[in-house]
């Protein structure tokens, strides 16, 4: 495959409508066919409305759910507006449609996020290794990029293929937001019909952005013994000088690696990061370290231990700058998307910058080259570590109680926690020596400092929660297994069909940001209880790391008892927030590897193949940002369920099914052409858990599909019901909606079940070969 | 007491009425022709008064009003041996009662005071945005300590053991 672009010039052209000279038609890149195996599908690049048929289907069976979190429009200069009680604002558009358009532009910034950081990578790649470099995804893939090929319809070949992809994702974008401006799109169908758009634009830029790291990085690719490496505080060795390197983009961090190997200081700096850098940095260097999740920011730096903050893209806090200049740690602006104020340092000699740096000249530099900033980085630490050993203390418990000796029990900061956490309680314990209720504290912190900021008498909870928790710091010590890229070929040919015909109860895919109801070691609860019953378990990002952070007796973490296989009972890390696409990409290889269909152009029949046949539910239990809106986003228009936790109904908006109006739940039966009850398989498309018990037992359900041979739903059923007796105490009272047939039943739950058939007058109904298509029906009457 | 919402973030046009004390709500409820109590997870960690939590309130009062067990509450009230009128998600509940042709879990129609209690407060925030923008015909009313601004009507943000007291005297007057 490779671009080629067209110019056409005409001279004169007369027709009996048209007269015209000297006409030039630049067409852009346009790929060059070479994929002769597959014939192109209906739509390949799709534009914004030409998957809406397909997004209206899925909005029928899964009506938005709005719950505003602002009633109002504060967009344009006629308002604000206020939109309650059925009022319009002054531009006509009403609060449901309100809602649609931020849900929207949530999912246009995020999905601009993964393509902008993908655009980087590629563009730095090239720069770097040539624009050829082949997209080699190991000897175990032949379909590279799934995602790409099934929304773009071509085969990605070399690095310079991808900015064909990247290119239709960014025209995308631009529509998109286009139709967010005032006067522009009322309807909040639509909205979300282009909300799903970008939402599936966002899976190719992240396909993009992690075969090209993969392929220019030589990153471990589909391979389930990726190594184990350190994650969490108390891995870090703070003896040696500290680069902690924050956000999601490789390039920077990738440089540090390579200027210690050249330069012989490869093991005398410890090399650390926090949120999807450092996934990606342990993919390239096996003895980085992870820091932990995105809440982890202002608890490491503060604790002095970093000598040198130096940040990419995406998820840093904006007030990394001046954290880092408390502890008098060096800050690296590395990305042209965080410049923090900073004058750019890019062109000055690397001996200029470190000097100004050291001698504390400067606090902070810019540098937009990623090959300087990693050299940078390595001297400055190394020249300001001495310096700084006095600073790597976080403050002792007599501080503790002399600060917390102020606190007026105001509440303030307890009404601007996101998760509510008792802190005047906790303080007041401590004023008088007790620091107990302050660690219990330090677990379900998100760590975003809104209690310091808003603290009428200057108290800064956030520090002291740290502080109290210091012994837990050095505890914080776990193993992950390292991101290892794509599922591999040779493992979808060995699970395709024990997934489509339910026998592997489902693929749970636990990803996402750290913004916990009750802290992150819940995460592993939740893993672990899918592992225990054989569902595969796929993990990214953030996410990813924290299911690490609980160990059993033996001391390990679930990464060292589970495998790391896409198969029953495997614990498969897939990599960053990029990686995710490698989730969908799994499931689209079902469809292609498996099932043989083609996926070229074909968006709309593969998530029709997903949704009815692929039992699979993502869980991003502390979802956050704009990109995991995106992503969910993205995942329900390629028919993948997704939970997200309580903090994630601030979204606004859910797809719910409802499983008490039977007409919602017909599906068409390939076979015959007649319409079918298929029951509600599954039953929302993306929807907000209260608990994480709640969420374990609905992602069970959630795993249902209408295609379930006889076998594979008593396997479902036998996990539900258990799950459902376990945590809520009683059978489902809905189960006659997932019976088809007596055989579907578990025998050891025969006697239990079909009492309660015969009382709700169940009768058997025909297990179809669904889609929602008609066109794929094979029979016409 | 302040009667701004208990989370500050959440300020909307329109907020509902904040009650000083909780036996002001009592005429509301025995006035209702249909009540319903959608009672979250939290309901058995919530302390009230003699040892008893929220939870042994919230069965007494089921003794009256049908009581929604959302989440994994319902196993705690079949162990007192309490059961309750349905077991169902938060988001399952809030969409049907946003529904205006939804029978009710008895097939009676719909309801028209809704009593929301013993949530994680920002989830229930936003169950009650729903039914505030999209449930005109329902009166909804928030039993938690803090003021929840998105309910018709709540409790002004009390301390502990003013609500606790309150409570009391609350289950006073409901028994009457």
């Amino acid at each position: 495959m490779a671009d080629e672009s067209a110019k056409i010039k005409i001279e004169g052209l007369k027709t009996d409508t048209v007269k015209a000279k000297s006409i030039e038609i630049h067409i852009g890149k346009i790929p060059k066919e070479e994929w002769t195996e597959e014939p192109q599908g209906p739509h390949p690049m799709p534009s914004m409305s030409q998957l809406r048929e397909w997004d209206f289907k899925l909005l029928k069976k899964y009506p938005p759910f709005y719950a505003p979190l602002c009633d109002m429009c504060c967009l344009c200069t006629y308002g604000k507006c206020d939109l309650t009680g059925g009022m319009h604002g002054a531009c006509g558009i009403d609060l449901t449609a309100q809602q649609a358009r931020i849900v929207m532009i949530a999912c246009a910034i995020g999905c601009a996020c993964h393509a902008a950081h993908g655009r980087h990578l590629v563009h730095h790649l090239i720069h770097k290794f040539g624009a050829n470099i082949p997209l080699n995804m190991g000897s175990e893939v032949a379909v590279e990029a799934p995602c790409t090929r099934t929304v773009c319809g071509f085969k990605p070949k070399t690095l310079k293929d991808l900015e064909i992809a990247l290119d239709y994702v960014e025209e995308q974008i631009t529509h998109i937001l286009a139709a967010a401006h005032t006067g522009q799109e009322g309807n909040a169908l639509d909205f979300e019909s282009k909300a799903m758009h970008a939402g599936m634009c966002d899976f190719v830029g992240m396909e993009v952005a992690d075969i090209a790291q993969i392929a220019g990085y030589g990153f471990v690719t589909a391979d389930p013994e990726a190594k184990l490496v350190e994650v969490g505080l108390g891995s870090i060795d703070k003896e040696k000088p500290v680069i902690l390197m924050i956000g999601h983009n490789v390039a920077p961090g990738v440089e540090v690696t390579n200027y210690m190997r050249k330069s012989g200081t490869y093991g005398k700096v410890e090399v650390c990061a926090i949120c999807c850098t450092a996934l990606d940095q342990t993919r390239y260097d096996f003895g980085s370290k992870i820091v932990g999740s995105m809440g982890m920011q202002l608890r490491f730096i503060r604790s002095g231990v970093p000598d040198v903050v130096m940040v990419d893209e995406q998820c840093v806090r904006c007030d990394s700058i001046e954290e880092a200049k408390k502890i008098k740690a060096p800050f690296i602006a590395t990305n042209e998307k965080i410049c923090q104020g900073l004058p750019d340092r890019s062109k000055d000699t690397t001996d200029q910058i470190v000097d100004d740096l050291v001698s504390g000249k400067e606090p902070a530099a810019l540098i937009l080259d990623s090959d300087k900033a990693g050299e940078v980085a390595v001297r400055v630490a190394m020249g300001i570590a001495p310096k700084r050993k006095k600073l790597k203390n976080l403050v002792d418990y007599d501080e503790i109680k002399d600060v917390a000796a102020g606190c007026k029990a105001c509440d303030i900061c307890v009404r601007n926690c996101p998760n509510n956490l008792p802190i005047p309680e906790a303080l007041a314990a401590a004023a008088k020596g007790d620091y107990s209720l302050l660690v219990e504290l330090w677990e379900p912190c998100l760590g975003c400092g809104r209690c310091e900021y808003n603290c009428p008498n200057d108290i800064n909870p956030h520090s002291l929660i740290a502080a109290a928790g210091k012994d837990l710091f050095a505890e914080d010590k776990f193993m992950m297994r390292s991101g290892r890229g794509q599922i591999s070929d040779t493992e979808i040919r060995s699970v395709g069909a024990p997934i489509v015909l339910g026998e592997i109860p489902g693929i749970i895919a636990i990803v996402g940001c750290a913004t916990y109801p009750n802290g992150p070691k819940e995460l592993a609860k939740l893993a672990e209880e899918f592992l225990k019953r054989r569902y595969i378990v796929v993990v990214s990002g953030c996410s990813a790391m924290d299911i690490a952070r609980v160990k059993d007796e033996d001391g390990k973490s679930l990464y060292e008892v589970y495998p790391g296989i896409f198969d029953a009972g495997g614990l498969v890390n897939v990599g960053s927030c990029v990686a995710n696409s490698h989730i969908v990409g799994a499931a689209i290889k079902v469809a292609s590897i498996f099932a043989r269909r083609n996926i070229r152009g074909n968006f709309e029949e593969i998530a029709d193949y997903i949704l009815n046949r692929v039992g699979a539910c993502g869980i991003a239990w502390g979802a956050m940002s704009q990109k995991a809106a995106s992503i969910a986003t993205g995942c329900n228009r390629f028919g993948v369920p997704v939970i997200i936790g309580p903090h994630g109904a601030k979204y606004r908006r859910q797809y719910l099914g409802r499983s008490d109006i039977d007409e919602n739940w017909m599906v068409i039966d390939a076979r015959s052409g007649n319409n079918v009850y298929a029951g509600p398989c599954p039953e929302h498309l993306i929807y907000a858990g209260e608990t994480l018990e709640e969420c374990i037992v609905e992602a069970a359900k959630l795993c249902f599909r209408p295609s379930d041979n006889f076998k594979g739903r008593a396997v479902k059923l036998t996990h539900w019901i258990d799950l459902h007796k376990k945590y809520y105490g009683i059978i489902p009272e809905d189960i006659e909606k997932f019976v088809r047939i007596e055989a579907d039943i578990p025998l050891t739950l025969k006697d239990e079940i079909m009492p309660i058939l015969k009382q709700k007058g169940w009768q058997p109904r025909e297990i179809p070969d669904p889609t929602l298509l008609p066109r794929l029906i094979r029979t016409k009457k | 007491m302040s009667t701004k919402p208990w989370q500050t973030w959440a300020v909307n046009p329109k907020l509902g009425i904040a009650m000083k004390e909780p036996v002001q709500l009592v005429k509301i409820i025995k006035n209702a022709k249909r009540p319903l109590l959608v009672v979250g997870a939290l309901a058995n960690q919530i302390e009230v008064h003699d040892g008893k939590t929220l939870l042994d309130l919230i069965i007494e009062l089921g003794k009256n009003i049908p009581v929604v067990a959302t989440s994994n509450i319902s196993k705690a009230f079949l162990e007192k041996g309490f059961h309750p009128a349905a077991i169902m998600t938060v988001v399952n509940i809030t969409n049907r009662l946003s529904d205006p042709d939804w029978k009710g879990i008895d097939g009676k129609g719909q309801y028209d005071v809704v009593i929301y209690t013993g949530m994680t407060i920002y989830l229930e925030l936003q169950m009650l945005s729903r039914l505030k923008n999209y449930a005109n015909w329902i009166k909804s009313i928030s039993l938690e300590r803090f003021f929840i601004p998105n309910a018709d009507i709540g409790l002004a943000n009390l301390k502990v053991d003013k609500w606790k007291e309150g409570m009391k005297v609350f289950m006073e007057e409901m028994r009457k």
